[in-house]
């Protein structure tokens, strides 16, 4: 497969002015700007190949969107290459413009006191799509995204998965190669979630789109991403396999109890590392290797209601990396 | 063309979901009948200048028809787009946005035909003195003007709403400019009555041709030269407004790409 995106010493630098609070601030911030500068992106290099769905962690503020804006040609970069499908993407081709798209889960382009309908002849005369091509796209799309009862409802009616549902309609209706999504499934509901992912990985597996998320949902990145790229302050700092990531920086899961009697910690301890007691229910920290063996233990000595074993969340796991610098070079 | 016609339709559809929001717009501009009802007590004494009390009544109806021809008020919209982040949408797609403003702008104009038009006939028939000239060539003419009208206001309005890749408040320069606009455009006086340095100043800024110059066209005031002359500097200046809201978007781009979109 072909390198799709290629990235190589890309930074993204910008000047801020600082404005005290109140007033009195803002008097002072008339004469004398203080400017400071932020790196919001540094010294980044990657590779994506045609078909590759690749996963951004990292904290907000880390620079994840920064770098979506700089590979849809938003924002030009302060130095380095950026190369998507053959163009420098800040030219913005029009040639560059029809091969890319991108999502973002928090603003939406649908016209909002119509229906999504609208938006969608809009935007195929603006990418100028075939009636052929796009009647083969707007039936494909109905069907995956499930969207014909919705098609003629105001934008502004439409419940927030309905909404995202559409937008994702309106963004690949031109048959994108290359998908840019920064938190695609952000507000949704856990069924709307997985909706939107299996929609994805079925669109990746139909037209070998390239897709380049960011999500605070491990769920999202664990479905979507084998491989997964994380970045810390602008910089990144793990490109990879994402169970190598986990297991290196997370060797244990969860283990989360409801027992039908009060316990306390001293029992508990013996079975792994105790996060929390209150009477009824208790968290467990096991080693990885070892969490179904506990679990049978567990369900052996103590009378359970209820037990789950659940991976630590992405945001730990990131907040581990960042504040014990697990992957600092 | 038809990115134009797509994006029209889209707004036009807003323009049909909202129609009787445009009805209560047309009746806001209501600018001209209160400086007629000012003028005609005054003119009650006697002509001021060459304008009787029908003059004035011609003059703030085809006022009330030009302002409602060419009027807009898409730089709202422009300037909640540019500060909420949706214009990267705009950006990302292999269309300059102004096709989209400019579809935007003229939509809501053959829903205001269809008002004024009917208005027009029943303002002919109350007032039979009325001095509007509505033979077919002062009708082409009149047409041809508020098209250059129009394209000067949108380009105007186009280019105060790039400001605000500088700075977040376009808006303020656009109350700015208003003012200058009803005062320079002959909106609230007719410029004849201005004295007549001030007179040929404005003839040769582009306020004039957004508004007086219809309207004398519509009233018969002007000489054969006098159109010509006209036509011809209303178009220099929608090439200039064009050629300044160019190199105004490139440099803004260049800056939204850079400082953040």
């Amino acid at each position: 497969m072909n390198v799709q995106i290629s990235v190589s010493h890309l930074s993204k630098f910008y000047e801020v002015h600082q404005k005290e609070p109140g007033f009195f601030g803002s008097l002072k911030a008339l004469f004398a700007r203080k400017y400071e500068t932020v790196r919001a992106v540094e010294d980044v290099s990657f590779e994506i190949r045609e078909g590759e769905i690749v996963g951004f962690l990292g904290p907000n503020g880390a620079g994840k969107t920064t770098i979506l804006k700089v590979l849809s040609g938003l924002l030009f970069p302060t130095g380095g290459d950026v190369s998507v499908c053959g163009f420098r993407s800040f030219d913005r081709k029009p040639e560059f413009l029809r091969q890319i798209t991108l999502v973002m889960g928090q603003k939406n382009q649908l016209i909002w006191d119509l229906p999504a309908s609208e938006s969608f002849l809009v935007n195929r005369a603006v990418y100028e799509i075939s009636q052929g091509d796009y009647l083969a796209a707007m039936k494909e799309l109905t069907d995956l995204l499930e969207l014909g009862p919705v098609l003629n409802k105001q934008v502004r009616k439409l419940s927030l998965g309905e909404r995202m549902k559409c937008e994702l309609a309106a963004a690949l209706l031109h048959r994108p190669h290359v998908l840019f999504l920064d938190e695609p499934t952000i507000g949704l509901d856990v069924t709307m979630q997985a909706r939107v992912r299996e929609f994805l990985i079925e669109y990746n597996r139909r037209h070998g789109a390239t897709i380049l998320l960011t999500s605070h949902y491990m769920a999202d990145v664990v479905a979507l991403c084998k491989r997964v790229f994380v970045i810390d302050h602008g910089r990144l700092v793990y490109d990879g396999d994402l169970e190598s990531l986990v297991e290196r920086i997370s060797p244990v899961k969860y283990i989360r109890l409801v027992a039908q009697q009060p316990m306390v910690a001293e029992d508990l301890s013996r079975f792994g590392e105790v996060r929390s007691v209150e009477a009824f229910k208790a968290t467990l920290a096991v080693p990885r290797e070892r969490t179904s063996a506990v679990a049978a233990q567990l369900f052996e000595l103590l009378s359970i209601e209820d037990i789950t074993i659940e991976d630590p969340e992405v945001e730990e796991i990131i907040s581990r990396i960042f504040t014990e610098k697990l992957l600092s070079k | 063309m038809r990115r134009f016609i797509a994006e029209f339709g889209a707004s036009w559809n807003l323009i049909i979901e909202y129609r009787v929001m445009v009805v209560i717009w047309m009746l806001t501009i209501v600018l001209p009948l209160i400086m007629l009802a000012a003028w005609l007590s005054i003119a009650e004494k006697g002509p001021v200048g060459s304008y009787d009390r029908m003059t004035f009544i011609s003059y703030y109806l085809a006022a009330l028809v030009v302002r409602n021809m060419t009027g807009m008020w898409f730089i709202w919209e422009m300037d909640s787009e540019m500060r909420l982040g949706s214009l990267s949408f705009r950006l990302l797609k292999p269309m300059d946005p102004i096709v989209h403003y400019f579809a935007y702008a003229c939509s809501s104009k053959p829903f205001r035909v269809f008002i004024l038009g009917p208005a027009s006939v029943v303002a002919l028939l109350v007032f039979p003195g009325l001095n509007w000239s509505v033979d077919p060539l002062s009708l082409l003419l009149f047409v041809t003007s508020l098209a250059g009208a129009l394209l000067i206001l949108f380009l105007m309005q186009y280019t105060i709403g790039l400001t605000g890749f500088w700075i977040t408040r376009s808006l303020s320069i656009n109350d700015a400019w208003f003012f200058t606009y009803s005062l320079a455009s002959g909106y609230l006086v007719p410029l004849d009555l201005f004295p007549p340095v001030i007179r040929d100043v404005l003839w040769l800024l582009p306020f004039r041709y957004t508004m007086s110059f219809p309207v004398e066209l519509l009233m018969g005031r002007l000489s054969v030269r006098e159109i010509v002359i006209g036509i011809a500097i209303q178009w220099i200046w929608v090439a200039a407004m064009y050629a300044l809201n160019r190199w105004v978007w490139r440099r803004g781009l260049r800056r939204y790409s850079a400082v953040g979109a």
